[in-house]
């Protein structure tokens, strides 16, 4: 008979599941499509922070890490000196028989676009990668000159582009300037960034979410609703409301986020050993499904276990 | 009580999320329906180069040569008619798109708006006549850069055809458009006081562009103007009075024969219609060199790219939530079973409920979809295009909806079997 | 109104019900169901309610012969001339005991509430005891008080046949010998009572008794049921 119940309520946690899965993927795409953004816009996204420096008081910090910074003149856009300290994923790339990125940035290395003017590559830097974006007229125009963040000096450029997968990119920043006073300036985003139909659509992608939520938030009420008359036998059958509130809360919101979870940790593996993206925000979007869902899980089992044993039935014994 | 207000208060939760699921399907339907126009629209700018060879024109008058072609008085009056021959021949498309900073009188915008705020080379403002001046970004266009990149205006209106003719060497006034990061600062039917190549003008505001609106030039695949003033690149059709300013007329004439040519025709074919036009107009100090166009394939590549990734996944979407809608309707139906049951007993046939409950359902898809129409009426400039879209959409999706609805009412009864249930 | 059962046969995915079940009922007249959990009284009351269709046979209302109908015209049949008591009266839980009475008029084309309706709604309820509840939501009575607001909706268009599936399973004895006047009241006025039942009390007042075998209806006489 438990077995029974069990079962019933697992089985009702399906399609919570799968509206779960479905947030998941729409917290992905909304990420994915930021990521392409980012490619087609020279590999510079939102929350970058485009800056000048005037001088130079103190050399930048170098224990800091999981950022890419762009050094230029403001005579020319390319190329750029790229100083990419920790493990951040890069452009898609086609790289030379011996590309190794940490080897790279010591040796001089340059990865330059299809259609980029490599004559303009300063002498002392070698070809070890190709930019394999097809459709970012900017990367394929772009030449990254890779460098170590000791070797910065302003008289390659007074330009900058910090990009950094943090949630607080400006504090980052921040320490990685170690007290040096920059300007940072507003610049405009580029390639499919600019495009109306673009940004409309991340729209949709939220509202897709929304969605996902409310037909989320629905179900937990009906399934609640649902689970009325077995709450009213179990309280018939000696069990307390505190005790009815915990085997709903057991049961139905254990299954649901040890499911979610391993759903979640699966995309995880799978963002980090087959398509990562250029940052988790998706994740932080799929956890704040999640939450809220158990949140509402919570509250549901608490109200449903209260109406349906103390209020709907219990007040006639 | 009607039978709908019964089933209704049975479920009043479930009806209402019905509801909130069928308006925000609507409104996505809406919503898709403007975006694929807008990705339409953008894949047909960037179409309008596709294929096309690009030639950049290129003036020789620089230093001594500028000096001795200009001490010539016919050279104003045959850099205008190479400019004007060149925009009238039919055999290639004529761009002009001169990025030509404008100083203004007492600016109400930020430094953002500055001409070399990008590349950190502000000018400090200067005073003359008591009026303090900004150097702002501006860009002079000609009729065919609206008309091959779609520019649209958020407010107020876009050029006139008359507003690209100079027509009177004393007027002072000069259409202006603003880009969108303008509106809240200027707005259509404002004024503001102009030195365009040294001659003040007062520009009348016309319009205020869309945001994210951009054209193709030369130097950049994509400019946006969001942050920009443009003035129409005008063609001088009466004589020039080049006493009325002469770096003024030097500088627009110059400026309007270093444009870029969109053609089909190939190199040599090219050349013979440029040498047509230069023996008639007695202008050769040019050159013509291919524009580099690589970038824009890749932007129209990526512009393409685009509209069939948002295309693929709104299609999955769309189908994702018709699932859903409709598995919410049978859970609807399910929790109505008891409402049935007592429909059932009273002498209610099948095929009441089946007409009840499918007109409680059409009631609410139709309430629903008819709501996204009003902030669309509010919200979007010249709707009607949408409107009559969204209602022929809006016909056919209800129209499958009717079949649906039924066709899943009658699967949901029979799998409930309320006959069975009544046997307790 | 008589009514007729001919040689009525029910089976379910080939599972043998009920066969050869056959029945004469005149008007004004109180019939037991009697029979084994299972047999398929509930079955048969719904077959003849017009509520699900026979595998085989023949029932006849007067002339009205169901095997002629569709579901959908029987509805109608039912809707006229058929009252159909079940033995967890469903009801709706969000309306009150007055508009849950009169929902079948939202199913008959006069569909208001009018003198003639309210009075008998009134003689039931009276008979019933519940006319003090009209204004309570079905969610404030008791399961009684429940069964009792399903059978007045049951009698409201004053049927001539009225199918009752173990009508008085929930009620008291005080009670159900109410729910048994307000049968033999529908008796006085010409209708045919068929009721299920497992109390031989009820049975007992009845005029005859049948018991549902897999084979057909056995007849019992009240007195043998008794003993």
């Amino acid at each position: 008979m438990k077995l029974n119940i069990k079962t019933k309520l697992y089985q009702t946690n399906y399609i919570l599941i799968l509206i779960c899965f479905l947030s998941i993927v729409t917290s992905w795409l909304i990420s994915y499509f930021d990521y392409v953004n980012m490619v087609n816009n020279g590999y510079i996204n939102k929350k970058s922070i485009s800056f000048r420096l005037e001088e130079m008081n103190k050399p930048f910090n170098p224990n800091l890490s999981g950022y890419i910074l762009m050094q230029y003149d403001n005579e020319r856009l390319s190329p750029k000196y790229v100083y990419i300290n920790g493990d951040v994923k890069l452009p898609p790339i086609i790289k030379n028989n011996n590309f190794n990125i940490d080897k790279d940035i010591d040796s001089h290395a340059a990865i330059v676009g299809a259609s980029a003017s490599i004559e303009s590559i300063p002498n002392g830097y070698t070809i070890t990668g190709t930019f394999d974006t097809s459709h970012s007229y900017r990367l394929s125009s772009d030449i990254w000159l890779l460098s170590r963040i000791e070797e910065l000096h302003l008289d390659k450029g007074h330009y900058f582009i910090f990009t950094s997968p943090s949630s607080s990119p400006e504090d980052k920043l921040s320490a990685l300037m170690n007290g040096n006073p920059y300007e940072v300036l507003s610049m405009q985003n580029y390639g499919t960034y600019s495009l109306a139909s673009n940004s409309l659509f991340q729209n949709i992608l939220w509202a897709l979410y929304l969605f996902f939520l409310l037909i989320a938030l629905a179900h937990t009420i009906n399934g609640h609703r649902k689970d009325g008359k077995l709450i009213t036998v179990l309280y018939y059958s000696g069990f307390s409301t505190y005790r009815l509130i915990w085997i709903m809360i057991k049961l139905r919101l254990f299954s649901f986020m040890l499911i979610s979870i391993f759903l979640v940790i699966s995309c995880v593996l799978l963002n980090r050993y087959i398509y990562s993206l250029w940052d988790t925000s998706w994740l932080l979007y799929s956890f704040c499904f999640i939450g809220f869902q158990s949140l509402s899980i919570i509250i549901a089992s608490i109200s449903t276990s209260c109406q349906y044993s103390v209020k709907k039935e219990g007040h006639r014994f | 009580m009607r039978l709908s207000e019964i089933l209704f208060k049975q479920s009043r939760m479930l009806y209402f999320a019905v509801f909130l699921v069928s308006l925000l399907f609507f409104s996505m339907v809406l919503v898709l329906l403007i975006n694929v126009k807008q990705a339409n629209l953008e894949t047909h700018s960037t179409n309008n180069f596709k294929g096309k060879n690009l030639y950049q024109l290129s003036d020789n008058l620089y230093n001594d040569r500028e000096t001795a072609y200009f001490s010539n008085s016919n050279s104003y009056t045959i850099l205008r008619d190479f400019s004007n021959q060149l925009a009238q021949n039919t055999s290639l498309n004529y761009y002009n798109s001169i990025w030509q900073p404008i100083e203004i009188a007492d600016f109400k915008g930020d430094v953002h708006f500055d001409a070399y705020y990008e590349n950190g080379s502000n000018q400090q403002p200067y005073e003359v006549k008591g009026k303090t001046y900004r150097a702002i970004k501006s860009l002079q266009l000609n009729a065919k850069v609206f008309e091959l990149n779609h520019i649209e205006a958020e407010e107020g209106t876009l050029f006139s055809n008359n507003d690209f003719i100079f027509s009177n060497d004393d007027s002072s006034s000069i259409p202006v458009l603003l880009g969108s990061d303008y509106a809240g600062i200027y707005k259509p039917g404002d004024t503001i006081h102009i030195l365009y190549y040294q001659r003040p003008y007062t520009g009348n505001v016309v319009g205020i562009l869309s945001p994210s609106q951009k054209i193709i030039t030369a130097n950049d695949p994509e400019r946006l103007l969001d942050r920009y003033i443009v003035l129409p690149s005008m063609s001088f059709d009466n004589h020039v009075n080049v006493q009325a300013g002469r770096i003024f007329f030097k500088a627009s004439l110059l400026s309007k024969i270093n444009g870029i040519i969109i053609t089909d025709l190939s190199p040599i074919e090219l050349n013979k219609v440029m040498s047509t036009i230069s023996n008639e107009t007695h202008f050769n100090d040019f050159d013509i060199i291919g524009a580099n166009s690589i970038a824009i394939k890749l932007l129209i590549n990526m512009t393409e790219a685009n509209r069939s990734l948002l295309l693929i996944t709104a299609a999955i979407s769309m189908i994702v939530v018709l699932l859903l809608f409709l598995w919410i309707i049978s859970v609807v139906i399910r929790s109505n079973s008891s409402v049935y049951k007592v429909f059932l007993i009273s002498g209610a046939s099948f095929d009441q409920l089946y007409a009840s409950t499918r007109n409680q359902f059409l009631l609410w898809v139709g309430i629903s979809s008819f709501l996204p129409l009003f902030p669309l009426l509010i919200l979007v400039s010249n709707p009607l295009y949408f409107v009559i879209n969204y209602l022929l959409i809006d016909v056919v999706l209800c129209a499958c909806f009717v079949i649906a609805i039924h066709l899943f009412i009658k699967r949901t009864f029979t799998r409930l079997n309320i006959v069975q249930q009544l046997k307790g | 109104m008589s009514l007729t059962l001919i040689n009525v046969k029910k089976q379910y995915n080939n599972v043998l019900l009920f066969d050869h079940v056959s029945l004469k009922a005149n008007p004004g007249e109180i019939i037991a169901l009697k029979g084994k959990s299972g047999t398929g009284k509930s079955t048969l009351l719904n077959i003849i309610a017009g509520l699900e269709k026979p595998s085989s046979g023949e029932i006849l209302l007067n002339e009205l012969s169901f095997s002629e109908k569709s579901v959908h015209e029987l509805s109608r049949v039912r809707r006229e001339y058929i009252g159909y008591i079940s033995q967890h009266t469903p009801l709706i839980p969000k309306l009150t005991v007055l508009d849950n009475i009169t929902i079948p008029l939202h199913f008959i084309k006069k569909s208001e509430v009018n003198k003639e309706i309210m009075a008998r709604i009134d003689e039931y309820a009276a008979l019933l005891e519940i006319k003090n509840l009209y204004d309570n939501k079905i969610e404030q009575l008791s399961g009684g008080e429940q069964q009792r607001v399903g059978i007045i909706r049951a009698l409201l268009h004053n049927p001539n046949l009225v199918v009752a599936d173990e009508p008085t399973a929930s009620l008291d004895d005080e009670t159900s010998a109410l729910v048994f006047e307000c049968f033999n009241h529908l008796k006085s006025k010409g209708a045919i009572i068929l009721l299920s039942t497992h109390h031989a009390a009820i049975a007992a007042k009845c005029d005859s008794i049948y018991l549902l075998t897999p084979d057909g209806l056995v007849l019992e006489s009240p007195e043998i049921s008794d003993l």
